[in-house]
């Protein structure tokens, strides 16, 4: 029975890492290959005992797919590849090919480097690992065998976030990786044909929520920067280097303007530098204003917003600085963190330690540091809720859809709405447990033409709405399928033809001739059977398609007619009834 | 998109919290389920509606320090299907039920809220006896054995038991005038009010005895009324709206002498005066909100309103349905329905003809600093 199977990876039901494999067609495909940010031990890389059990993994794997750059979609994919071992391809867009290798360094620094975390990759492993990686472009087919082949779709979401289709043949699956249905200032929303995959995979952390609109996010940014602004405060927004900063640059820039502020606002130079830099390179993945803005002009060519020097940071009154990492470790973000954390009047925007309501620091060289800044937390990164689920389902009409990284029973409303709206099924697997879905693939089959028109000759015109039997020789030749009619199979093969004829006796009460008697049969059997072809011949014989029916005398007794029926072993079932019809007698002539 | 941004600047001095949300369908009923979940339904015909329990963003419920709280999402904690439109959703308090009231089919429905599960269920009904089109008025009193208030006209309005389905009371009037609303103010009394203007309030452990106001002659105040008991602080604690605008405040140890009779600025008489709402603010003194005219909720503050016939100015106008309508549609929504947070003073949540949802909380301009 042929059938896909999907296997969520990893330890638990906790969200936070995207490794899914998926079997289809007799391919193994792995599905994203990422982190759980919030363990520091062996539980953060996902199970791959699963399917090391089969093997080696490089004989097991057809390929490797990622979807983005985000640490819990790639973070463990160094250490999968170089320290599991796996040397297959690796497939991902051009951006995500880009960015990924910098997310993973940065990480790497930081768990060996300051955490001194051990058994966690090198740089030198980050670098062999991206050696096996093939970049793809959007709506690309990519052939990765003979058999499989994969398409990239664009997902909105970050810079390079892909959903892939995996397709064998007439099977495929489409993973959505993260997606986003709602087009923000920098990127699209994510979009699909109407692929109609056997089954669509996509994660279901947001499922259960109704998203605040973008709008509102942007205004309670904005008044929270006007407000530490006003009071003469400053403000500290640390972000990952790409996309976010760009689109919280063009948000303060239209702001500035509006109301007519004076407060400076910089921006770090090496986040500049990077972001320009790659804009430059990934221009069609953004949204259609930024494309126009940036032919027009540098993209960080801002009125209000200026490079900063770090001497800035000691400048008195109010200011806004954009810098880097996202998580406030080490860099800029951190000197300046440390300068103004004194201040209450000043704000930041942070990660971790911090947010969860930390306000006394070890910083290096046991320095204390005491925060008494106000923290805000803004979540920029989108995702989709219920609502853009069900838009994504609906876009391509999958057989089936299959939840990630949700809890079954509170999901139970959702697979409910999600089955009845396009009448599909819904599973909701947990990590370590497998879906089986078992699919009914169409096999192309070649019929000869002359077979067709044979067929065609044999009488009456098909009915269009009826399955009309028909009789041939399937010929299975190096995955070509195709239907001839016996004597031409016999003849490529070399073979010689056989005929089977079947002759039935059946004995009639009739005094008239022969002749009479065949007329009879010939005027019963015309009424009966309205659908098939009823044939006098001149000959005195009646047809039935290809059946032939003969009467004759009964050598002995003259009151008697034998009627031949004989029929091919193709007709044998209409031979049967024939048979079964004539012996229940002629109707009495008028 | 400009006046769009306009606004969106204008609401930083406007709004202390502004949220706004887009439902899967439109809803007519916001029911707090404690003071941290509400639910919806939807009310289209011919189509599965959804009915939501909903769990406020954390940032609302939590009262100080909000900045450490990024979760500005709705939850979808419970959901379950209605397959016919949903017109009055009540929660019965102390339990996990609810009843609702639509069309088509003259019952009204309960449902169970699932413990272990997401989903709500229908679990039974409630016959009523009402002509076809006309769906009944729905409110609870909550006790140990919970009645079911319900009617569509005066002449049909009982009380049933919910569990025995009973009843426990009925009005017995031949009277045949529509209602607009019901509301049960304790465990004995209850106050309604028919589209004429004509209200109540009636006390079950008595027969049919309400007070009520002077019932308007026909001709006069014309349009469609509905109304709500529950003003806090001095003075009438009974707002009656109409369509045309007019709001009259009455007291109700004398009804038949309205306190006030004031003319709100509104652009048009309602379009649908069905979902004419005016709600008292639980958590401030003298200050109602009204909707059901437009794309905007209104907030007036009561206070030293006197004498008829005047002309007032709202203390604070939502106008973020008009503005925020992602759907690009010509025409603006109406307001479907709005209510009031039950803990925090100026936060209200309104809902309106094109799905969104809004949660504000407004600056009072007013107020003196």
């Amino acid at each position: 029975m042929p059938e896909i199977r999907v296997t969520p990876l990893g330890a638990g039901q906790d969200v936070g890492r995207s490794c899914i494999l998926v079997s289809i067609a007799g391919k193994n495909v792995m599905l994203d290959c990422g982190m759980h940010m919030g363990f520091s031990d062996d539980r953060r890389f996902p199970d791959f005992s699963y399917i090391t059990r089969s093997g080696r993994l490089t004989d097991f794997l057809d390929c490797v797919i990622i979807s983005h750059f985000h640490l819990d979609h790639c973070g463990a994919l160094p250490y999968f590849s170089e320290m599991v071992g796996y040397d297959g391809p690796i497939y991902m867009t051009q951006p995500t090919q880009a960015i990924c290798p910098i997310l993973l360094e940065d990480y790497r620094k930081i768990a060996v480097d300051k955490k001194g975390e051990a058994n966690f990759f090198t740089s030198q492993m980050i670098k062999d690992c991206m050696k096996k990686v093939v970049a793809v472009h959007l709506h690309q087919t990519v052939q990765v065998d003979d058999e499989l082949e994969i398409k990239a779709y664009y997902a909105g979401h970050v810079l390079g976030a892909a959903m892939f289709q995996i397709k064998v043949g007439s099977e495929s699956v489409v993973y959505t990786g993260d997606y986003n249905m709602t087009p923000d200032r920098h990127l699209g929303a994510a979009w699909i044909d109407k692929c109609r995959p056997n089954l669509l995979i996509t994660e279901s952390t947001y499922a259960t929520t109704i998203r605040d609109s973008k709008r509102c996010r942007e205004r309670d940014f904005l008044k929270k920067v006007h407000e530490t602004v006003e009071r003469g405060g400053k403000v500290l927004i640390p972000v990952f280097a790409l996309g976010r900063a760009q689109e919280l640059c063009i948000l303060l820039e239209t702001f500035w303007e509006r109301m007519d502020l004076k407060a400076p606002i910089y921006f770090s130079t090496g986040l500049t530098e990077k972001a320009n830099h790659y804009y430059k390179l990934f221009i069609p993945w953004t949204n259609q204003k930024i494309r126009k803005t940036f032919v027009q002009r540098n993209m960080f060519e801002f009125k209000h917003i200026k490079a900063f020097d770090r001497a800035f940071a000691d400048s008195p009154g109010p200011m806004v600085v954009f810098a880097t990492p996202g998580m406030l470790h080490a860099g800029q973000s951190l000197q300046i963190f440390r300068k103004w954390a004194g201040n209450e009047k000043n704000m930041g925007t942070v990660g971790h330690k911090i947010l969860s309501g930390q306000r006394k620091l070890e910083m290096e060289g046991r320095q204390v540091l005491e925060v008494k800044m106000q923290v805000e937390y803004m979540s920029f990164s989108a995702h989709a809720d219920a609502k853009g689920i069900m838009q994504l389902v609906g876009q391509a009409e999958p057989e089936n859809v299959l939840l990630v990284h949700g809890e079954a029973k509170k999901m139970e409303f959702l697979k409910q709405k999600i089955e009845q709206e396009f009448r599909v099924s819904c599973y909701m697997p947990a990590n370590g447990e497998t879906v089986t879905l078992p699919t009914s693939p169409s096999i192309p089959v070649g019929i000869s033409l002359g077979l067709l028109k044979r067929e065609m000759a044999q009488g009456l015109l098909p009915d269009a709405k009826k399955p009309r039997l028909l009789h041939g020789t399937l010929i299975m030749k190096d995955s070509n399928f195709r239907l001839v009619s016996s004597e031409q199979a016999l003849k490529e093969l070399g073979l010689a033809e056989h005929q089977l004829r079947f002759t039935c006796r059946v004995h009639l009460h009739d005094t008239r001739k022969e002749q009479e008697t065949a007329v009879r049969v010939y005027s019963h059997l015309k009424s009966v059977l309205k659908d098939h072809c009823v044939q006098h011949l001149p000959d005195g014989s009646v047809t039935v398609e290809s059946i032939l029916i003969q009467a004759a005398a009964h050598s002995e007794d003259p009151g008697t007619k034998v009627l031949l029926v004989s029929w091919t072993y193709q007709d044998e079932e209409l031979g049967s009834y024939l048979t079964s019809l004539l012996k229940k007698g002629l109707p009495q002539a008028s | 998109m400009e006046p769009a941004e306009d606004w969106l600047v204008e609401s930083l001095r406007l709004y202390q919290d502004f949220h706004a949300f887009d439902l899967s369908g439109a809803t007519r009923v916001l029911e707090w389920i404690g003071d941290k979940g509400i639910l919806v339904a939807g009310y289209e015909s011919l189509k599965k509606n959804e009915i939501l329990h909903l769990i406020l963003p954390l940032r609302l419920s939590v009262k100080e320090n909000q900045g450490l709280f990024p979760e500005r999402d709705f939850k979808v904690r419970h959901g379950g299907f209605s397959d016919r439109s949903v017109f009055d959703l009540k929660y019965v308090p102390d339990t996990r039920l609810l009843v609702t009231s639509g069309l088509p089919g003259c019952y009204l429905q309960v449902w169970q809220v699932a413990e272990d599960s997401d989903v709500i269920k229908a679990v039974s009904t409630i016959d009523v006896r009402e002509e076809g089109r006309l769906w009944p008025r729905v409110a609870i009193f909550s006790s140990a054995a919970p009645g079911v208030l319900h009617g569509a006209r005066l002449s049909s309005l009982k009380v049933v038991d919910l569990e025995s389905q009973k009843t426990t009371y009925s009005s017995g009037v031949s009277d045949d005038e529509l209602l607009s609303s019901l509301q049960v103010l304790d465990a004995d009394t209850f106050a309604f009010c028919c589209t004429s203007g004509h209200l109540g309030l009636v006390d079950t452990r008595q027969k049919w005895t309400p007070s009520e106001n002077l019932r308007p002659s026909s001709g006069s105040a014309g349009g469609r009324w509905c109304a709500e008991a529950g003003g806090r602080g001095p003075g009438p604690s009974i707002a009656s709206l109409g369509s045309d605008g007019q709001l009259c405040l009455l007291d109700p140890r004398d009804l038949c002498q309205p306190v006030s009779l004031v003319q709100c600025p509104v652009s048009m008489p309602s379009p649908d005066p069905e979902l004419l709402r005016v709600t008292w603010a639980p958590g401030l003194d003298n200050c109602l909100a009204i909707s059901g005219f437009d794309a905007t909720v209104q907030v007036y503050d009561v206070t030293s309103w006197g004498g008829m016939g005047r002309q007032v100015e709202p203390l604070f106008t939502h106008k973020g349905h008009i503005f925020l309508d992602g759907n690009g549609m010509d025409t603006a929504p109406l307001v479907t329905t709005h209510t009031w947070h039950p803990c925090k003073p100026r936060t209200l949540l309104s809902a309106a003809s094109d799905a969104s949802l809004h949660v504000w909380d407004w600056v009072d301009l007013h107020a003196a600093r």
